[in-house]
């Protein structure tokens, strides 16, 4: 297994992230602790959930996991801060100094752990400055409760400002951003990838695969596995367009070139670009997760990315994933 | 003609902004200065030019109208400063201090003015940090050369990084970006409109017609037209694509609804996009000037926006090269060496 820094912060994780958002929904509680368990065998030491994941259940598992294999010391514990936990409550969401230090100590309790290694803000906000969130944010870390702070699906320039404010407020500053990023939607190579090259951020993307679209588990014909997440009822306009499929014919031609799955070489594209520290998989399965390892011996060359460039240029979309709230804002400090 | 702040500062310009990249191209000086007394008679009050538009030309010419019908004064006046005026010479380029200043001073004699309104810097440059050009810009408008600043083609992330470094040393700030932004090319939306709208700049985009593209005069299975930008560009059939024809055959029906031709839809779309101040146009002709002043009268509504998004969705280009989206994608926008 390949380790790179966090970022600027010294602190080595995997080139792949284990991903949890079926973990206690579509992955029952045992095939999911043994899921961690196979992927800390192979050399995986990140782990990502979140505390919407099936409001808490994710969490749960990962906490009971580490418990059983006594791993937690070396692993880098990832969790998130956001989304609605409660739908009655208004101020169960968000990411006010309110919500985040009540959800932080939640997460702690189901992680069972004592600390968060990395703590993010899973969606920005307009609706109130970033001071109130980095505000909050710093004294989790100097209470010892987080080690370091990241966002997910943050435009550029939002991560600028709030590295601008960290600066200003002597505030600890953002160290990893989590955005989407596949070969359907290449959006953040225009603005977010220079950006954080230059700021020395982590990128972390999530959704490599595009939701499962590229596995090769979809067809033009409409046929699928019973079991795929997107059935014809709930399938995505722009995933299921000709220019996806069209993409996805690329990717499978490659693959079989190198006698590897589409999967993998959708993963070792992903965790191969510029500024890209460890792509996050999100294995619902043991053969998934089998498949997705897999994806570390797969070396991608600039021929290979040449003809993915034809299909899907550099910065462009096809399936829009990177959607998110990015103001304009109400505020400023 | 309609009159908007330019961003936080105050001063007025008109929801036009009469580009002047083809004059001392492809028109001759008599038709320049007609167009630039015409366009003042119709109420565009906002002119913008480069120094490196035809190497100083397009602002001599600028300079003379403004001096033959004496409105300097009333005009908000912008140029740029970044690309080579000097192929042998490696300081005659970017956005050094030293080059800012050499040019600045040099545009000035061209306009036969004493101030500029507007100095932007044409392109980011990755190689040298933001501080050491918004000082020399700084002490620019200190020396009362400059009146504002701005930039153009930037990163949403560049200017909120140049407006830290403003606050951060106490120097003017850019109020004002100049992005490419029209119907084939919509990726700005993304980030660069919102950060715009939340930190007050002005946003004035280059190219609403899209090279032309947007007017109607290029057709599917036909070449270019004679006198085209695109007659002889080898680029042509790869720009012209099946998608790009599809956008176009929704501007066309829309202006066949209307009453107007397709490049004035275009234009007005791109004006009343919210957090645009003024669309740069950029005629070569008398003609084409006439065109484009009308899409000042006409009103977009949200149906006609509704069908414009089913062809060219909010925040993304549609094709890989349209001629401006290309150009988008190449500028500097990192990662840089130093902070």
């Amino acid at each position: 297994m390949e380790y790179r820094s966090l970022g600027r912060t010294g602190t080595q994780v995997s080139i792949l992230c284990l991903g949890s958002v079926t973990f206690g929904d579509r992955t029952s509680e045992s095939d999911s602790m043994d899921i961690i368990d196979r992927g800390i065998d192979a050399g995986i030491n990140f782990l990502d959930t979140a505390n919407v994941y099936n409001r808490g259940r994710s969490e749960e598992v990962i906490g009971k996991a580490l418990r059983r294999n006594g791993k937690r010391s070396h692993i880098v514990l990832a969790t998130k801060v956001h989304s609605r936990m409660d739908d009655n409550d208004p101020n169960a969401t968000g990411n006010h100094r309110r919500h985040i230090i009540e959800q932080c100590e939640a997460s702690l309790r189901r992680l069972q752990t004592d600390h968060i290694d990395l703590y993010q803000i899973h969606r920005p906000t307009s609706d109130l400055p970033i001071d109130e969130t980095l505000g909050a944010l710093d004294d989790l870390i100097r209470t010892g409760k987080v080690r370091y702070i990241g966002s997910s699906t943050f435009a550029a320039w939002q991560i600028m400002e709030s590295l601008w404010i960290s600066k200003a407020l002597g505030l600890n500053r953002f160290v990893c951003e989590q955005p989407p990023y596949h070969l359907l939607d290449r959006r953040i190579e225009l603005e977010l990838v220079p950006m954080a090259q230059t700021y020395g951020l982590a990128l972390i993307p999530w959704s490599p695969l595009a939701g499962g679209f590229l596995t090769g588990k979809y067809h033009r014909d409409g046929s699928r596995p019973a079991s795929a997440r997107f059935q014809p009822e709930n399938e995505d306009h722009d995933l299921f367009s000709d220019a996806a499929f069209d993409v996805l014919d690329v990717v499978s031609e490659i693959a079989k070139e190198k006698n590897c799955t589409p999967s993998q070489l959708a993963l070792a594209w992903c965790a191969q670009q510029p500024g890209v520290t460890s792509p996050i998989i999100g294995p619902r399965t043991m053969t998934q997760l089998e498949d997705n390892l897999g994806a570390m011996h797969v070396r991608v060359t600039d021929e290979d990315r040449t003809k993915l460039d034809g299909v899907n240029p550099p910065s462009r979309c096809i399936a829009s994933y990177y959607e998110a709230d990015f103001g304009p804002h109400t505020f400023r400090w | 003609m309609e009159y908007r702040s330019l961003g936080r500062t105050g001063t007025k310009v008109s929801m036009l902004c009469l580009g002047c990249l083809m004059f001392g191209r492809r028109t001759e000086e008599p038709e320049a200065m007609d167009m630039v007394n015409r366009a003042v008679d119709a109420g565009i009050n906002f002119f913008d030019t480069a120094n490196m538009y035809s190497r100083g030309v397009s602002e001599e010419m600028v300079g003379a109208a403004l001096k033959r019908n004496g409105k300097r004064s009333q005009i908000v006046l912008a140029t740029k400063v970044h690309f080579p005026m000097d192929d042998e010479d490696p300081n005659a380029r970017g956005n050094s201090r030293r080059h800012v200043i050499e040019q600045c001073e040099a545009s000035l004699r061209r306009l036969q003015t004493d101030y500029i309104d507007l100095y932007q810097i044409h392109r980011p440059c990755p190689d040298i940090p933001i501080d050491e050009t918004l000082r020399a810009l700084d002490d620019l408008i200190r020396a009362g050369k400059v009146r504002y600043i701005g930039c153009s083609t930037f990163a949403a992330w560049q200017v909120v990084e140049s407006l830290w470094v403003s606050k951060e040393l106490r120097l003017n700030r850019f109020i004002c970006e100049q992005p490419p932004y029209h119907l084939l090319d919509r990726s700005i939306e993304r980030e660069l409109v919102p950060m715009a709208q939340t930190y007050g700049l002005a946003m004035i985009p280059w190219a609403p017609l899209a090279g032309g593209f947007l007017t109607g005069k290029y057709r599917r299975d036909e070449p270019p037209p004679a006198n085209s930008r695109y007659r002889d560009d080898n680029n042509y059939a790869q720009l012209a694509s099946e998608a790009v024809f599809n956008v176009l055959d929704v501007v066309t029906a829309i202006a066949a609804e209307k009453g107007c031709t397709p490049s004035q839809v275009a234009l007005a779309w791109c004006a009343q996009q919210p957090g645009i101040t003024s669309p740069i146009i950029g005629p070569r002709s008398m003609e084409q000037l006439e065109d484009n002043l009308g899409a000042v009268s006409l009103s977009v509504t949200d149906s006609d926006r509704a069908r414009l998004d089913q062809v060219a969705p909010p925040g993304r280009a549609i094709t890989y090269r349209t001629p401006i989206s290309y150009q988008y994608h190449q500028s500097g926008f990192g990662p840089h060496t130093f902070r």
